[in-house]
């Protein structure tokens, strides 16, 4: 017969910061990504003026965790959940960072919207914000299979990643004039990069808290196999 | 949204969780035990590693105190009391001609409440080895039990005082010094440390792990988290059965079996 615990009132706040972390962070980077795409100097900075509330959460689940573990000892799954909060957390709130600095970029890009559709990066930036709520979805619903499939995705924003790098080389040589703005364009497609990583770390957490499994880093465990 | 392993779910073995190379210091087999008529062990087979501490956890009448007792025949005692199966020691049987005091010699027990006798502490840590015929220096016994038991810097002035005079806690470093004095293989306890304030507890565990350097330990425990802290290997018990049997660090973190899971959280009814 199963019994109520005080610690599953703790985890019940605990999940429900997280839950509220995920939706800031996904609306943070849909903002960001629509007012790179549109030019919306106020909507970037809205998204640059909400990156104190990511900031806020992010310690407040840090210090949930923090209480739990001090006062509740928790192990096996009760544990993995805590770890896996502490490192989503982390991925979550660099993620709004990365769209925070979408959004300070964005003043430098006026003018650019042909240069912005001469590239793959708004499709970059659309198939990060799916993965990221894929790893999310993973994550709220314990769901394996989709954490799984979120790692495969990951590859495909590594090569629209390289195929918007090489749009940027030729862009720089047609247009010498508007180099610092294709500068501003790069580190952005790198944070989109990033953000999809992030996605990935959390769909990596996500297996580790349904099965226990560490599949990070596969690479070097393989090598120090061999 | 639910914490729950899905039945299904294969938890991954740590990394670390290789099979242990050294021969058992112990081996059950096959073990069933009643009590009159009521079942309370239930093919119970596992291997006790030497030098390290293996904990029994798990609810009240799951069978770890039984199975702690069978272990040195203490179960023999009892009226009624039946067992099957074969309880090993370096490979030989426990049971059958094995002459019990010798096997109580081999593999010592410490109980729940510490029981020191009304003597001296010195008397008391020499008694059994007294018993056992013991012929050597008995001062060096005697110092040389009670510093493994991390006992000697408190006691040392006051050897030939009444055990009585001394804490719970240090009454409890006395028992497991005069478990020592007969130089076993193995030392059971059942609950050592159930009825010790925490700082006694702390001392009592730190004295738990020094003593695997020279000794087989198995500690029955309530408390999850003191096996956590000393255990090197950990079984679980349910309703006479072995439940799981693993490294503790995995035990803690990915237990294999979905009712260890239940129990270590805390999730039992």
């Amino acid at each position: 017969m199963p019994v109520h615990r005080h610690l599953d009132d703790e985890l019940e706040i605990l999940r429900n910061l997280l839950l509220e972390m995920t939706t800031i962070v996904d609306e943070q980077l849909a903002e960001a990504i629509n007012a790179v795409s549109t030019c919306d100097v106020e909507l970037a900075a809205r998204v640059r003026a909400n990156d104190d509330a990511v900031d806020a959460l992010e310690i407040k689940i840090d210090r949930q965790c923090e209480r739990i573990l001090a006062l509740q000892t928790p192990v096996a799954i009760d544990l993995r959940l805590i770890i896996t909060a502490i490192k989503i957390n982390t991925d979550l709130e660099r993620i709004g960072d990365h769209a925070k600095n979408m959004a300070k970029y964005t003043p430098h890009l006026q003018d650019c919207k042909g240069l912005i559709e001469g590239t793959p990066i708004l499709k970059m930036a659309d198939v990060a914000r799916r993965i990221l709520r894929d790893a999310q979805d993973a994550f709220v619903q314990r769901d394996r299979v989709l954490a799984r499939q979120v790692l495969a995705r990951d590859r495909e924003v590594d090569s629209l990643y390289d195929e918007t790098f090489r749009s940027f080389v030729g862009l720089v040589k047609q247009h010498p004039d508007r180099a610092a703005a294709l500068a501003y364009l790069v580190t952005m497609a790198k944070a989109i990069e990033r953000i999809a990583d992030h996605a990935k770390n959390i769909a990596e957490s996500v297996i580790f808290l349904i099965e226990g499994l560490d599949i990070r880093h596969r690479g070097l465990l393989e090598r120090t196999a061999e | 949204m639910t914490d729950r392993l899905h039945p299904s779910a294969v938890l991954a073995p740590a990394p670390d969780a290789v099979p242990e190379a050294a021969p058992a210091k112990m081996a059950v087999r096959d073990l069933d035990f009643w009590y009159g008529p009521k079942q309370v062990l239930k093919s119970i087979s596992m291997e006790i590693q030497p030098n390290k501490v293996t904990a029994f956890i798990g609810p009240s009448g799951c069978g770890k105190s039984t199975l702690l007792r069978c272990l040195n025949r203490m179960n023999e005692l009892i009226p009624e009391a039946h067992l099957e199966g074969e309880v090993l020691l370096d490979g030989q049987d426990i049971y059958g001609d094995a002459d019990p005091v010798m096997v109580r010699r081999r593999i010592g027990m410490v109980f729940q409440k510490p029981n020191p006798f009304p003597k001296t502490i010195y008397q008391n840590v020499i008694w059994g080895a007294g018993v056992n015929g013991f012929k050597g220096d008995k001062d060096a016994l005697v110092e040389k039990s009670l510093r493994q038991a991390a006992l000697w810097d408190e006691v040392k002035d006051r050897l030939q005082e009444n055990a009585y005079s001394l804490s719970g806690g240090q009454q409890q470093r006395l028992c497991i010094a005069r478990t020592l004095a007969v130089e076993p293989d193995v030392v059971l306890m059942d609950e050592p440390a159930s009825a010790l304030d925490p700082i006694a507890t702390a001392k009592l565990e730190e004295t738990i792990i020094e003593l695997k350097k020279r000794y087989t330990l198995i500690v029955v425990t309530h408390n999850m988290q003191q096996a956590a802290r000393i255990s090197d290997t950990t079984a679980f018990f349910y309703i006479g059965e072995l439940i799981e049997m693993s490294q503790t660090d995995e035990m803690f973190t990915r237990p294999h079996h979905q009712r260890t899971e239940d129990y270590i959280t805390g999730r039992f009814g």
